[in-house]
């Protein structure tokens, strides 16, 4: 299946791991051996491609955390760090560790005998101060941003402007649900924000709540913009609604993640930590278009029953999906059986229906009206399952184990107290037969 | 109010800079090295520092370490720290705003850690504490230290 995937690494930081593999590649460090990535990392993917381009893949990845010991990531296994220890004689491996925590990654290789440029090197990072020239670079970077950041605040002519720095559909409709709130407003319009997105996706999300003016920007004058609110510290008439992501200023939320029960959830980080609000208040929903017309064409036109049509998102920017094609196509096969008929949610051209479905490009605006009309969805935990989560049909959303970013006890429904009625179904990404069983016990 | 929030960040690199050279000599790279900021003297943060602060030096395997305090340092004492090369660099809360600006503008540079409950931005960790069961040493934990698993227990700190 073709997908487009979000980039989650700082621009800067991509460079630099990927600058940094090209070069140890060069000098043959990883000729003949093993690649082993420390840590199940949120933009695991996005590494898998740096060393794809290079000629490489991973062969496993190694984590300090228990929880995602003996998990999957990316359909990749996850070993404990002291599994190395055990192969070391038999397997060469290059460990290759691209994060933030390399001081005690690099110690936890070192207990175990390996050699840092030998046996594991650290990417992205370089191990000498270099003061001056980092502070050269930082200061040239943050005028820029700075100017960027007047030329938009000109432009929104002195309104308070709010930033989802993320270019996801979920962030913006959770973040929207809860800012009246936030504002003391009645909604989204009465707040008199300005809403600035990464995408046209998302300011299609946008819209459902009636912003009175939404902007969309790159993701590098995103990330221009959270550098000027976070080095100018509150002097800025602008704020993030996130709490969480790449950004300078948030904080990690990847220590909730693999918890049967956080203490916080995906919900909280807006609401409490990005809002300051006591707990969670009851959140605006958005209205939906309920365009009559524009549905029975989808219907007729697709072939497709109302009442009785399946539609199946099978694709997430974010949220990285091992479900095959060879398992939705068992799906397919029995709901159609069952008598149903069948669509895929195709966001876009890199998008493909699966087979054996009907190709629809449904509108945002329109999504929940269908729905309602279609009578169930089957979705892998996307933002475009947000968007649907209050359309009154039979909802059921998959989640995977072992990666960082998919986690149902964070990103659930019903952990968020979002929605009760949708059927949240985890994968551990093993037992595919059984896991089919689970999805199609709900038709 | 660029200009001076860049000065402020130069100056707050030259001080990091002197510090770590004074300290340490030319021993010291980012690879085994923390700079560890204290600019919040709120007193169960530095409560559950003191009790934290060792497992966590321990886990991050940093063979120097900088404290750069404006909130003195009493909340040190006893607080189990070992086999780390520890120096203390007292200052005053006008330096510390300057270090944070350098620490802003470098994107919080990964060999420094600031322990805070106060992010820049506006955004305070204090949002979570008294929510549900947040506590200050949760925050510590997880968010400041960005810690896996459960917190320690008394037994294995």
């Amino acid at each position: 299946m073709k997908k487009t995937k979000s980039r989650l690494l700082h621009p800067k930081s991509r460079r630099k791991i990927l600058s940094d593999l090209r070069r140890l590649a060069k000098q043959g460090k990883f000729k003949g051996k093993k690649i082993v990535v420390f840590g199940a990392v949120y933009y695991l993917d996005e590494l898998r491609e740096m060393l794809n381009s290079l000629g490489m893949d991973i062969g496993f990845i190694v984590d300090n955390n228990p929880a995602k010991i003996g998990q999957l990531g990316l359909g990749i296994e996850i070993r404990s760090v002291s599994s190395l220890a055990d192969m070391m004689n038999k397997d060469a491996v290059a460990v290759i560790i691209a994060s933030g925590y390399y001081l005690a990654m690099s110690q936890s290789l070192k207990k175990i005998g390996l050699v840092l440029n030998r046996d594991f090197f650290i990417v992205g990072n370089d191990s000498g101060f270099n003061f001056v020239g980092d502070f050269v670079r930082n200061t040239s970077y943050m005028v820029s941003a700075y100017a960027f950041y007047k030329k938009i605040a000109r432009q929104c002519g002195g309104a308070p402007m709010r930033l989802i720095h993320m270019p996801c559909l979920g962030d913006v409709y959770i973040a929207s649900m809860y800012l009246p709130a936030a504002e003391g407003a009645a909604n989204a319009y009465e707040s008199g924000c300005v809403l600035i997105v990464t995408r046209n996706t998302c300011k299609r999300v946008g819209e459902l709540f009636g912003y009175r003016e939404i902007k969309v920007v790159t993701e590098k004058q995103a990330a221009k913009l959270q550098a000027v609110m976070s080095f100018l510290r509150g002097g800025v008439n602008i704020k993030n609604m996130l709490y969480h992501g790449t950004s300078l200023e948030n904080i990690s939320q990847t220590p909730f993640y693999g918890k049967e029960r956080p203490l916080v959830n995906f919900a909280d980080y807006i609401a409490i930590g990005a809002y300051n609000l006591t707990g969670r208040p009851k959140p605006v929903l958005p209205e939906f278009s309920n365009r009559a017309e524009t549905l029975d064409a989808l219907f007729t036109q697709n072939g497709l029953v109302k009442g009785k049509t399946v539609l199946i998102s099978p694709y997430s920017s974010h949220f990285a999906a091992s479900i095959t094609d060879e398992v939705w196509q068992d799906i397919i096969a029995r709901l159609k059986e069952k008598g149903y008929t069948v669509a895929t949610n195709c966001g876009g051209e890199n998008e493909a229906a699966l087979p054996g479905t009907a190709p629809l490009f449904i509108e945002i605006r329109d999504a929940a009206a269908f729905l309602e009309s279609a009578g169930y969805f089957i979705g892998i935990r996307s933002g475009f399952c947000d968007v649907v989560s209050g359309a009154k049909c039979t909802k059921v959303v998959i989640y995977e184990k072992g990666l960082s970013v998919c986690d149902v006890n964070f990103f659930g429904f019903r952990a968020m107290g979002i929605a009760d009625d949708v059927i949240e179904i985890v994968s551990d990404g093993r037992d595919m037969k059984a896991f089919a069983d689970r999805v199609l016990a709900n038709f | 109010m660029l200009i001076k929030s860049l000065y402020s960040a130069y100056m707050g690199m030259s001080f990091i800079k002197s510090s770590l050279k004074n300290c340490f000599g030319k021993g010291a790279d980012k690879f085994n090295t923390l700079v560890l900021l204290f600019p919040d003297g709120d007193a169960e943060l530095l409560s559950a520092v003191r009790k934290y602060l060792g497992a966590y030096l321990r886990r991050q395997a940093a063979e120097k370490v900088a404290v750069i305090t404006s909130v003195g340092a009493d909340f040190l004492a006893g607080a189990g720290i070992f086999g780390v090369h520890m120096a203390l660099v007292p200052c005053s809360v006008h330096t510390m705003e300057r270090v944070l600006s350098y620490w802003t503008i470098c994107g919080k540079a990964d060999f420094i850690k600031n322990v805070s409950l106060k992010m820049p931005g506006g955004r305070n960790l204090q949002n979570f504490q008294g929510k549900g069961e947040f506590t200050a040493e949760i925050l510590v934990w997880h968010f400041i230290f960005e810690q896996f698993g459960d917190i320690p227990s008394s037994e294995t700190i």
